[in-house]
């Protein structure tokens, strides 16, 4: 432990300006690919819409399975003469998901500000079991990925996966090019190779991990400035649970990139420049 | 303590760089290996410090056969040889912090490690040097650096590649008289150099290989 922390520490000292800008390079494209994933999630589409969906004007009333059909008959026509019913649509038990309930009438009312007010008086209303308006939160209008950004996102995904390891690659033959010297002194000295790489598969993974807290912040960040009601609130941003999720996922990806670009840093270290002997 | 018996190495290629190589060397004693370059002096040393793994015949040192280590035992063995190898880099950071960072890696802490770091750098005569930056330093005092970094961790052998390569004369004297001083606290040193060595090496037993045989001993 003593010397793979005194490795990794010697290791980054080692960061100069040769392989600091490739290394910072790699930490962004890191980032914009735990981005990318994340927006996947965060700004997700909604959900198909359900063909019984309300819209803000209409009013659900679930009937008492104990109706009879000249009961509904009645209660329909009651409801057809009252001044602030526009429409009034029948749904039989089955359409309406085969409740338990004898049906339901789907009511539009004139305005969404006579809503409150038929929603109390149908409360009241023999027959009926329960009354149901598009509840305020439900309000909230998800943002829905067009199929061109989605596609984009995944394009984003793909390519700064691929540009990380690149320039990972670049900036760890710098660095270890920078340490050669070292390297050269620790194979002399009988340190393994075991030892040597695990502090640079490490220093990969650090940038891996920066990259996530990056975009975790901004997560976070997001989260905490939308408003819910915004029409710009993405469900998976308002959601906690999700964006928690998203979060520690981000971190793992991110550790796990970064720890590959690592490996693919520490297998420089075969290299016969890094070899003892001339 | 080293016995070199029936040592041959090739190329991929096939070309023989040593051939029948016998060598034999006391505990505690100090020989030089004459050759001139490309005669397998280096070779030689990367086989007997373990960092070459062997083709062909026996190498026995510190009573344990290289030929037949598993690589845990090679690394054992690694850390108990102090090696300078040819054309010797010193690394970028102060003199004290070269010795530091082979002690540090080793596994010791600051404190020992500096304490070890500054005895080696006494028995070298580099004390005084011991915050100049190492790639400043004059040869002598590079080909010192290399001693001490060869013997920080107080090694059971020595072996010491093209030591006076690059130092006048007069150069080559000093750390020929360094070298004894070593000796005397009964190191195995086996040291490679080129024609013509330094007077005081003429004390010592010489080896001298030629076109990877040993011709005369």
């Amino acid at each position: 432990m003593t010397t793979f922390l005194f490795l990794f520490r010697e290791l980054l000292g080692a960061v100069r300006a040769r392989s600091a800008g490739f290394l910072l390079l790699t930490c962004l494209l890191v980032a914009v690919f735990l981005g990318s994933f994340a927006s996947l999630f965060l700004f997700v589409s909604p959900e198909a819409q359900d063909p019984a969906d309300l819209s803000p004007s209409e009013v659900r009333l679930w009937l008492s399975p104990r109706l009879t059909t000249s009961a509904i008959d009645a209660l329909y026509y009651g409801l057809q003469v009252r001044d602030d019913v526009s429409e009034i649509r029948y749904q039989f038990e089955q359409q309406a998901g085969g409740t338990g309930a004898r049906g339901l009438f789907i009511v539009t009312v004139p305005g969404t500000a006579d809503v409150a007010g038929f929603a109390a008086a149908a409360m009241r209303m023999d027959g009926v079991d329960e009354v149901e308006t598009l509840a305020e939160e439900d309000t909230v209008r998800p943002l829905s990925l067009a199929a061109s950004i989605r596609i984009g996102l995944l394009l984003g995904l793909t390519l700064s996966a691929a540009l990380s390891l690149i320039a990972g690659r670049m900036g760890f033959r710098r660095l270890l090019e920078d340490f050669a010297n070292e390297i050269r002194l620790l194979r002399l000295s009988g340190i393994p190779q075991r030892a040597i790489s695990p502090p640079v598969v490490a220093l990969g993974a650090m940038l891996g991990m920066l990259a996530g807290l990056l975009i975790a912040a901004g997560i976070a960040l997001l989260h905490l400035t939308v408003s819910p009601t915004s029409a710009f609130a993405a469900v998976g941003l308002v959601e906690v649970g999700r964006v928690a999720g998203i979060l520690v996922v981000d971190f793992l990806l991110g550790a796990t990139m970064g720890s590959l670009i690592g490996l693919l840093g520490a297998s420089f270290l075969g290299r016969p420049v890094f070899s003892p002997l001339p | 303590m080293v016995q070199v018996s029936e040592l041959h190495f090739s190329t991929e290629d096939g070309i023989k760089v040593l051939e029948d190589v016998h060598l034999h060397v006391e505990r505690g004693e100090m020989i030089f290996l004459l050759g001139p370059a490309a005669s397998g002096k280096t070779l030689l040393f990367g086989l007997l410090g373990a960092q070459i793994p062997p083709q062909h015949g026996q190498i026995l040192v510190h009573g344990r056969n290289i030929t037949r280590l598993g690589r845990d035992r090679i690394l054992d063995l690694q850390r108990r040889i102090g090696f300078l190898p040819q054309g010797f880099q010193p690394l970028r950071r102060s003199v004290l912090e070269n010795v530091l960072f082979k002690l540090r890696a080793l596994g010791d802490f600051r404190e020992q490690a500096e304490e070890k770091a500054m005895l080696s750098l006494e028995r070298v005569g580099l004390l005084k040097e011991q915050s100049t930056d190492a790639t400043d330093l004059a040869s002598i005092d590079r080909v010192r650096l290399g001693l001490a970094l060869a013997t920080c961790n107080d090694p059971l052998l020595l072996l010491l590649d093209d030591l006076f390569a690059g130092l006048d004369a007069s150069e080559q004297e000093e750390i020929c008289r360094l070298l004894e001083q070593m000796h005397i606290g009964n190191k195995t040193i086996l040291c490679a150099a080129r024609a013509p060595l330094p007077l005081c090496a003429h004390r010592y037993p010489l080896v001298r290989i030629e076109d990877g045989a040993v011709r005369a001993s």
